[in-house]
């Protein structure tokens, strides 16, 4: 696999939300609207990728690798955790709005799936560079993820798309234009579980009609 | 045994080194996060047009028409004397007139400033928004110069039972320390 | 009194874990499919979380804050939940083999159940006193229980249902949990 190949393939083949499910928690809860969805994605980022470098530099040297397999579980708990708390701390010093929007969802990123998923699955047995390749796919791949939500969340429930800060799209005139008002419901919980719901029938039912294209042409 | 004995090794050194590189960030971070916290406790403080970053600032709550008593306590102690800063809350033509008003030590009005009212506009609102009691440099607790405004004598007479209220309070609050 | 039953009102209903916080969810959509393994899973939960609640609250209030190392919680709150799963496996494997058969499966899962570690980080945030935190560590996983059996008998009832193909699976999963938020969200109006 190129590295190029080994980048991309977390944004659409193995994208970690919407093909693998995983980190669903932070998906639902923080897409309210894109800045969130881009504070979380960058705080992913950085953890997955120091997480994948650190653990595939530690498994890298046989001898360490020896010592460190049978407590491999603890050592992975305890480096992501140190991750965590770094990008806690720094967030809070310099982005205190953004760190009180998310709230417990930065500190949660402990237990993200993703994180813990691609160090035992990827970074354990291939060399620190392709790591971090990996890494930053498979985070940005996330960051997209929850910014699709966010955005379908965002524009139908409030009628704006904040991208940072003040760096904000009005869209209320549409609805004014419409004669309706922006749907609030999609703000709340149900909009949330409604939006990735159908995002995921959608990417199903793309899925099923490659197969039957791919079917159809070996039957023929 | 001699696994179990590596395996605690290689868990100790990963928790130090873990743990100096969080310590070393949280001694990065920890003064700034301190410092937003106190900015966003005290943001009501900021409309007295004092300086805030020069001062420590701590609280303690009262009961009666003085609910609140900030203490600023000044960094650089040899060219800023120290302030306290009261909230009080009196009635006049509604209920709810609440003023901030900084004294420092030598008993001098430094700054006040009005929060919030329910007074009617055109009369008392306007007083509150537009006219200047020119308290600023009395010396409590002698107010002869606050100058009141015709026609809002109720207003006017509510501002200045503030500053009566907060000079009995700034009386025993400094009076120790003089 | 009043505000006791006030937080455990709130924690069961108007801020639901599943329905409102989005906590656990991996779990709820993986596990939620029978009445029996949601009610292991929620039972398992339940242990869990007023276990490792009461512990990480004890460490933080008496070891992190005279310490003040209040910034490792995050780091400590997983290992001690990581660690008191594991305690509690062998433990209940030891005496109870039957309640290991119910359980033991869902245990290691639920080291990653967001919502374990969650519930710690939300007690000590709120600065809880000793009973409110026994009070809401109590009733968030009683919520968690009850809205994932609710959920799981819906989900075999809907077996049989003609879904099409593009939602079975998560997606209807998902669309089924929108709907029951939509009931929970009406609980919001009473507090």
């Amino acid at each position: 696999m190129t590295a190029k190949e080994n980048f991309f393939k977390g944004f659409v083949k193995e994208n970690p939300l919407f093909i693998s499910a995983l980190g669903m928690c932070p998906a639902l809860a923080i897409t309210k609207s894109i800045e969130n969805a881009i504070g979380m994605g960058i705080a992913v980022l950085f953890v997955l990728v120091f997480s994948n470098l650190l653990v595939s530099l530690i498994t890298m040297n046989p001898k360490i690798r020896e010592k460190v397999m049978p407590v491999r579980i603890p050592v992975y708990i305890v480096l992501i955790a140190s991750l965590v708390v770094i990008v806690e701390m720094v967030m809070e010093a310099f982005l205190p709005d953004l760190f009180e929007t998310l709230g417990v969802f930065i500190p949660l990123i402990v237990v993200n799936c993703i994180i813990f998923g691609r160090a035992e699955a990827y970074a354990g047995d291939h060399k620190p560079l392709e790591s971090v390749v990996d890494g930053a796919g498979m985070a940005l791949g996330f960051t997209g993820a929850i910014m699709i939500i966010s955005l379908i969340r965002e524009v139908l429930g409030a009628g704006s798309i904040t991208i940072w800060g003040n760096i904000k799209l009005d869209l209320t005139f549409i609805f004014d234009f419409l004669g309706i008002e922006p749907i609030s419901m999609f703000l709340q919980p149900v909009g949330a579980f409604f939006t990735l719901g159908f995002i995921l029938a959608a990417i199903a039912a793309i899925q099923n009609a490659k197969k039957n294209k791919t079917s159809k042409e070996v039957s023929k | 045994m001699k696994q179990g004995l590596t395996s605690g090794l290689v868990l100790l050194i990963l928790g130090i080194i873990c743990g100096l590189t969080l310590s070393v960030v949280n001694f990065l971070t920890a003064p700034i996060i301190m410092q937003n916290e106190q900015a966003k406790k005290y943001e009501s403080l900021n409309d007295l047009g004092i300086e805030m970053s020069q001062y420590t600032i701590t609280d303690s709550s009262l009961s009666g028409a003085i609910d609140t008593v900030y203490l600023l306590t000044p960094i650089d102690s040899q060219t800023n004397p120290i302030i306290r800063v009261y909230s009080v809350t009196t009635t006049g033509f509604s209920e709810g007139l609440n003023m901030m008003i900084a004294v420092d030590e030598n008993m001098i009005v430094v700054a006040y400033v009005t929060v919030s009212h329910q007074e009617s506009p055109g009369y008392g609102k306007d007083t509150l928004e537009t006219h200047d009691f020119n308290m600023v440099g009395a010396v409590l607790p002698d107010t002869t110069q606050f100058e009141a405004k015709a026609k809002t004598t109720v207003t006017c007479d509510a501002v200045l039972l503030c500053f009566d209220l907060v000079a009995i309070q700034a009386t025993l609050d400094f009076g120790g320390e003089n | 009194m009043a505000e006791l039953i006030a937080i455990a009102f709130a924690a069961f209903f108007v801020e639901n874990v599943l329905l409102t916080q989005f906590l656990g969810i991996c779990s709820f959509i993986g596990v939620g499919k029978k009445r029996s393994s949601s009610l292991g899973m929620g039972l398992a939960v339940v242990v869990v979380i007023i276990l490792s609640s009461v512990v990480t609250w004890l460490i933080y209030n008496f070891v992190m804050v005279p310490l003040e190392i209040e910034f490792m919680k995050t780091i400590v709150f997983i290992l001690v939940i990581a660690a008191l799963v594991q305690m509690i496996e062998i433990i209940i494997k030891r005496f109870s083999p039957s309640l290991y058969k119910a359980l033991g499966i869902y245990l290691p899962l639920i080291t990653t159940n967001c919502a374990v570690l969650g519930v710690a980080l939300t007690n000590v945030k709120e600065g809880y006193n000793f009973s409110q935190m026994i009070v809401y560590a109590t009733a968030i996983p009683l919520g968690y229980l009850f809205v994932m059996y609710i959920y799981a008998i819906i989900r075999e009832k809907m077996e049989f249902s003609p879904i099409p193909k593009a939602f079975q699976g998560i997606p209807i999963a998902m669309v089924l949990a929108a709907i029951l938020a939509l009931i929970f969200s009406r609980f919001g109006g009473l507090a």
